[in-house]
């Protein structure tokens, strides 16, 4: 999954503002916060059969980091 | 009856929404107030839950007192003086025994009619709604005031962070009538259900049966409500998502025709993921917990009583209506919002 998909997700679908979601940003100063990251999980579950938890979620540094770890398990999963 | 799971049809009689009442104390809480004893800011509240400020029964008001201004105010706005019962949901009831109803329908001066507590969590006063139909389609009653009313700050730590800035007291009442299932303001089928696998999700440890042999070593934070936060936030936007689409179906409509949805106002952020999971625009999903943030069982019809006040239920309107709280519990349904009906607000 690209660095756009995920700022896409997080803007659109959990409401977050766009400015602060950037590649190198840790997830708190993206706006990332746990509620955040459930709506993904949520999202992520629905529209891309990815089933990967909040928590798993959680692990991640940054905005990047997020999306390479969304796309290893989507990768497993394929 | 429908293909729905867990659908009910209740046959040819139907309960109509005739009337409508809320009542919220006096006392305001900002959140810059709560923040003097907890660990947060106005902020922080407003983005994560949507909360801007609470009302908070003052002792020795109860949640028995502020049931009695809703289901004044409702049967006034029925235009009616009496009920064949009264059905009061509630997580706060004044005492563990008896139940509160009673206590309210006497200070109504509704003698000897039935009354009881219904206890779902957040999805009380959709739960009661289902009973009080029930009893109509089966002759048991023609008409039965439904209440939800709370005080909720009786069960939450004030210096909790996790749960002081959620919740605020009130209530909200409802008359429902004998009428025809096509009428405006029946309520359509209902989908409900609940999980006990996940009891533990929203919960108050103590003060119980269960912990009764240590009643004395109960530690004081026991006694208040305990959430899993994620968990709960996961759940309810699964379970309010598919029930309200659900009760849709069972109602014969697409979400499409969905004029409004009202949903139990648990944090802004989970009515704004339900709506999206839906496909319903955000502008069609009224809000009130801005300022009397999450009611628990008051809620549902306090935000009926506000949304109808401010215009935004207009008559004809294909309102679809969800809860989901402790249990776990969920209900929806839906109803054609009807004419001439004005909510009476305090």
């Amino acid at each position: 999954m690209t660095f756009e998909q995920v700022k896409e997700i997080l803007t659109a679908r959990c409401g977050l503002p766009s400015g602060p979601v950037t590649p190198d940003a840790p997830l708190a100063s993206a706006g990332v916060d746990s509620m955040a990251l459930v709506v993904l999980s949520l999202h992520l579950e629905d529209r891309f059969g990815v089933d990967i938890s909040e928590d798993d979620l959680a692990a991640a540094r940054t905005v990047d980091d997020l999306a390479a770890l969304i796309g290893r398990h989507a990768e497993c999963r394929g | 009856m429908t293909d729905t799971p867990g659908a009910t049809d209740r046959g040819r009689t139907a309960a109509v929404l005739t009337g409508l009442g809320a009542w919220l104390p006096p006392r305001r809480v900002p959140n810059s107030e709560l923040c003097t004893r907890i660990d947060s800011s106005d902020q922080w509240i407003r983005e994560r839950i949507g909360i801007a400020e609470r009302r908070i029964a003052e002792p020795p008001v109860a949640t028995g007192d502020m049931a009695v201004e809703a289901a004044a105010r409702a049967l006034a706005s029925a235009g009616v003086c009496g009920a064949d019962a009264l059905v009061l949901a509630t997580n706060t009831p004044d005492r563990p025994c008896p139940a509160t109803a009673p206590w309210v329908a006497h200070r109504l001066g509704l003698p000897a009619v039935a009354a009881f507590d219904v206890m779902a969590g957040c999805s009380g006063f959709l739960y009661a709604c289902t009973v009080a139909a029930g009893l109509i389609a089966a002759g048991t009653a023609q008409r039965v005031l439904v209440v939800g009313a709370e005080t909720m700050t009786s069960l939450v730590d004030p210096a909790d962070r996790a749960t002081a800035p959620i919740f605020g007291d009130g209530a909200g009442a409802a008359v429902l009538e004998a009428g025809p299932p096509h009428a405006e303001g029946a309520l359509g089928p209902v989908v409900w259900g609940s999980d006990g696998s996940l009891s533990d999700a929203i919960a108050v440890p103590a003060g119980g049966a269960r912990e009764r042999h240590r009643r004395h070593l109960a530690a004081p934070e026991e006694h208040f409500v305990q959430m899993r936060g994620n968990e709960v936030f996961r759940h309810a936007v699964r379970r309010m998502s598919a029930a309200a689409r659900q009760a849709a179906a069972a109602a014969g409509w697409g979400i499409g025709d969905v004029d409004r949805l009202i949903a139990h106002q648990a944090n802004q952020r989970i009515t704004a993921t339900v709506a999206d999971t839906l496909g319903i625009p955000a502008a069609h999903a009224p809000s009130n917990i801005a300022q009397v943030g999450n009611t628990a069982a008051a809620s549902v019809p306090l935000l009926l009583a506000h949304a109808a006040d401010q215009g935004e239920l207009k008559p004809g309107h294909k309102v679809l209506l969800v809860a989901f709280g402790s249990g776990l519990a969920w209900a929806a349904t839906t109803l054609v919002w009807p004419a001439g009906l004005s909510a009476r607000l305090p």
